[in-house]
């Protein structure tokens, strides 16, 4: 036994959790048509004599089975990626000048705020400064939402303005499940009868 | 958090297994001998990605297994020095918390990495974090009011930076006997385990440093 190359490639947390869990949709087959193989020999009278005894490896099913666990929970952003969503990421990372560790880190951690930025990526301040809300508004582009909110703010003055008591509910899908960045966006408004 | 490795190995192939496609076996075969082991200066084998390369299977002298010499290319959970990630709260004690991320537990932040101040609660059985105290001492800081403190529960995700890693080969050696009786072997160490440090601004409990809803005015986000 030897270890040609014991880091020749990184993997994000994504291809990880795929190939996972295609190794469990096929297990879950095999099983399957074992079992219904096994009933029809059954049925047909003869001695099954467990022709292949595929035994699948106790130890890759405890590893594989926790850690689509933990890929999958609620707190990781995996469950919501996509193939296409990350070469987009990291087409979009290309002139912020990151490390690839940097780059892996952002595609598997998915930060939302600036405080994360400082811990993945060294000296920040210094490389990017201004621009860290550039970075952010890659990942989510709330540059729309900032706009949105504004919108929204103006037509509340305006209403003040006029007058009237209304009581403005504005609701924003999280699209963070989209891989286009559309925002869907429905104003309702309810007049409060003086 | 996960790496490739590429790894060359002569894998036997038992004879009720030739009728299964070889490369087939021959992937069954890897995974039940290295999934879910850790290889010393490697990491943690989860699962193979894919066969390189593999010889001609030959029969040896003595058994029927057909032999194969292979190149693959392995999954193995290996983080980084000062790589981020996101685990979960096993447990605390005196010195230091225990971390895990479901298939892998022994990850561990001493007392050193802590955010400072911090100190053990031993009512509670948790670290707690007094963010901007002057308080030097243990002491000085279990006198502080319980709702200042930030307790680092149980079960609660926390996201650290990975500072080492260290493996540990557990080698058998012959068994010892003195006087006919078989002498007990001394508590075994994990063969690999992690430090990692929650000291920076940024790590450590997520809602931490989820920063509030920017306004102030009636928002429904669903």
């Amino acid at each position: 036994m030897e270890v040609v190359n014991a880091r020749s490639a990184l993997l994000s947390n994504f291809e990880v959790l795929n190939l996972l869990r295609e190794l469990d949709a096929e297990h879950i087959a095999r099983t399957k048509t074992a079992i219904r193989v096994k009933k029809e020999g059954e049925a047909a009278g003869k001695n099954s004599h467990d022709t292949h005894a595929e035994e699948i490896s106790e130890n890759l099913r405890t590893v594989e089975l926790e850690a689509i666990q933990y890929l999958s929970a609620d707190y990781q952003p995996t469950l919501h990626q996509s193939d296409e969503g990350i070469t987009q990421l990291v087409g979009s990372l290309q002139p912020f000048g990151l490390s690839k560790s940097e780059k892996l880190q952002i595609v598997n951690l998915a930060p939302t705020e600036p405080v994360e930025l400082y811990v993945i990526v060294e000296e920040v301040e210094d490389r990017l400064g201004s621009r860290m809300d550039d970075l952010l508004a890659v990942m989510y582009p709330k540059a729309n939402r900032r706009m949105v909110k504004l919108q929204w703010r103006s037509m509340k003055k305006q209403s003040k303005r006029l007058g009237n008591m209304m009581q403005t509910q504005w609701s924003l899908m999280t699209w963070e499940r989209e891989q286009a960045s559309k925002v869907t966006l429905t104003l309702t408004m309810i007049e409060d009868a003086v | 958090m996960f790496v490739l490795s590429i790894i060359k190995d002569t894998i036997a192939i038992l004879p009720a297994n030739f009728g299964v496609p070889p490369a087939q076996a021959l992937i069954a075969e890897i995974n039940k001998k290295y999934a879910n082991r850790v290889l010393h200066d490697v990491g943690l084998c989860i699962c193979t990605f894919d066969l390189v390369e593999a010889g001609e299977g030959k029969v040896r002298y003595g058994d029927g297994c057909l032999w194969y010499k292979v190149r693959f290319r392995m999954v193995v959970f290996r983080p980084f020095a000062s790589e981020v990630i996101l685990a979960k709260v096993k447990s605390s004690d005196e010195d230091g918390i225990r971390l895990s991320v479901g298939f892998f537990d022994d990850i561990y932040v001493p007392l050193a990495y802590l955010p400072q101040p911090s100190a053990f609660d031993p009512n509670e059985r948790a670290h707690f974090w007094l963010p901007d105290s002057e308080a030097k001492t243990p002491h000085e800081l279990l006198e502080s009011a319980t709702a200042d403190r930030m307790y680092i529960d149980q079960g609660e995700v926390v996201r650290v930076r990975v500072e080492a890693d260290e493996f540990y080969d557990d080698e058998p050696g012959p068994p010892k006997a003195s006087e006919g009786v078989a002498v007990k072997r001394e508590a075994r160490r994990a063969p690999y385990s992690m430090i990692c440090s929650i000291a920076e601004q940024g790590l450590g409990p997520v809602p931490w440093w989820k920063s509030a809803q920017p306004d102030g005015d009636t928002m429904d986000e669903e």
